[in-house]
């Protein structure tokens, strides 16, 4: 679950993309990224393929569907609430409960809004 | 440079012991350590003790009034007393350590020189270097009117969070019509270890890079929170890789290098990363080292985000510098600064918000916002 959450995380965060490049992002390994592209086919569309130079395959290369941005945030925050994540980097929180420097980040950003409510705001 | 050295000068009792420690201590730190390796724990026990008596004895004597060259060329003579007391091949060992700082001693008299001083305005060139090299403008005033104060304390202090470095800094804000500041070094010269001397590049970068060149410069500017994640967690953070990048003679500036002792470079090290390991652990007792904790990690995941986007990965760390110093510099007030770590540490969190900041990042790398602009994109 925690793969595909990175992963899709990471196809949100590129926009654009080959496996390889979801791979490096998420930390998710190659196989497993292609996988994931299989059975969350509804959210992308295929651009073409790579030139890389040299012979042989040439990596393809994925969009993420311009319908698709909002339902895959959706489905990101759903697995969330779920309790899943981080998606980069970190090590992974008892299943169930967020992450306490999502805890941290989020009580900073609810408690400094009042403070400053213009993010504008100048010293 | 904040080159005004007469700041910089403790009072002649004071200065005789610091010096004493710092020189002595520069060899006889790498030094002791081999004599133990070759099994004369007790001879290099005694020339340490020795060292710290005589440099203690200086402190207590506020009226004596040889000079600091009389009192260095003393100093060699008590430690070659010392070690001429040793038995047989302990002996040899240590009169061959107390010979090298013999040398050092003399070289010195020959040339003095105030390592305190070259230390601090080192760490301000490479402070300097860094901002310039990554392209934010600092008004040349902070640069040039900060001022270092040396001041010490006869008996014992410490870190806040570290409290066997024993040492204090801090940067305060001149008020004035041109920004600049003071940043205060306070020692213990009856506890300068060889710890704490390995510690002082660490908590000078600390203030050079995240306090002093902090924006914006109209009017009085104002000094960051003890809590403020940005200040003390991310920005420290930063001066942490500044500080290994000198270690490893990396990066634009190598004035800092050049002013390191070179067989302290693991000691110097182990001591930035204890530093920074305990600004960033939680107690029960320090109720800002969770926005320091949480500030360091929004940096250093963004860090690590710039090594994985297909943009940034060839330039990873010119990047996180441009953003960072550009950020800390800015006109953005103390408030926004904080806001942008916390939006920053929830974007790399949360994957619902991953293209919220990618998309934002992307737009300041093609030069579609301005840095100050950033921190706004965050907040959808």
């Amino acid at each position: 679950m925690l793969e595909r959450y990175k992963t899709l995380g990471a196809m949100l965060a590129l926009g654009e993309f080959t496996v390889a490049d979801l791979a490096v992002l998420s930390g998710v390994g190659e196989p497993t990224v292609r996988t994931i592209l299989r059975r969350d086919a509804e959210y992308i569309e295929q651009l073409g393929s790579e030139p890389t130079g040299r012979p042989g395959g040439q990596p393809v290369r994925w969009r993420l569907r311009s319908d698709a941005r909002e339902r895959l945030r959706g489905q990101l925050g759903e697995l969330e609430r779920l309790g899943i994540g981080p998606w980069l980097g970190e090590s992974h929180s008892p299943a169930g409960t967020l992450p306490p420097g999502l805890v941290a980040a989020e009580d900073v950003l609810l408690r400094l809004v009042p403070a400053a409510p213009d993010f504008e705001e100048r010293a | 440079m904040g080159g005004n050295d007469a700041s910089l000068r403790l009072p002649s009792h004071a200065e005789k012991a610091v010096m004493g420690r710092l020189l002595g201590l520069e060899v006889l730190s790498p030094q002791i350590s081999w004599l133990e390796s070759e099994g004369y724990r007790d001879a290099a026990a005694r020339l340490r003790e020795r060292l710290f008596w005589s440099t203690n004895e200086a402190l207590d004597q506020l009226d004596e009034c040889d000079s600091l060259n009389d009192f260095l060329l003393r100093l060699v003579k008590d430690l070659e007393a010392e070690a001429a007391n040793l038995p047989g091949d302990a002996r040899r060992a240590a009169i061959i350590v107390v010979q090298e700082f013999g040398d050092l001693v003399a070289n010195f008299v020959a040339a003095p020189y105030d390592p305190l001083s070259r230390l601090i305005n080192a760490v301000a060139r490479t402070a300097m270097d860094y901002y310039q090299a990554y392209g934010t403008a600092v008004p040349p005033t902070v640069w040039h009117c900060t001022i270092p104060v040396t001041t010490f304390l006869g008996g014992k202090t410490g870190l806040s969070f570290l409290s066997d470095i024993h040492l204090q800094a801090r940067t305060e804000f001149v008020i004035g019509e041109t920004p600049s500041a003071r940043v205060y070094i306070k020692l213990c010269p009856r506890w300068l270890d060889a710890e704490t001397i390995a510690a002082l590049p660490r908590a000078l970068l600390h203030e050079y890079i995240a306090h002093v060149p902090q924006g914006p410069y109209l009017g009085t500017r104002t000094h960051p929170d003890a809590d403020d994640a940005f200040a003390e967690g991310w920005m420290d953070y930063i001066a942490h890789n500044v500080h290994q990048s000198a270690l490893e003679r990396y990066g634009p500036s190598e004035v800092l290098a050049d002013c390191l002792i070179l067989p302290w470079t693991s000691l110097y090290d182990a001591t930035a990363e204890r530093f920074f390991r305990a600004r960033r652990e939680l107690r029960d007792c320090d109720p800002t080292a969770a926005a320091r904790c949480e500030g360091a990690a929004a940096a250093r995941q963004l860090h690590d985000l710039l090594r994985r986007l297909p943009e940034t990965r060839g330039s990873a760390d010119d990047y996180l510098y441009r953003l960072s110093f550009g950020i800390n510099a800015s006109s953005l007030g103390s408030l926004a600064r904080r806001r942008f770590a916390a939006e920053v540490r929830r974007c790399l969190l949360r994957a619902s918000r991953s293209d919220i900041l990618v998309t934002a990042l992307r737009e300041w790398l093609t030069g579609g916002i301005r840095l100050e602009d950033l921190p706004a994109r965050l907040s959808v």
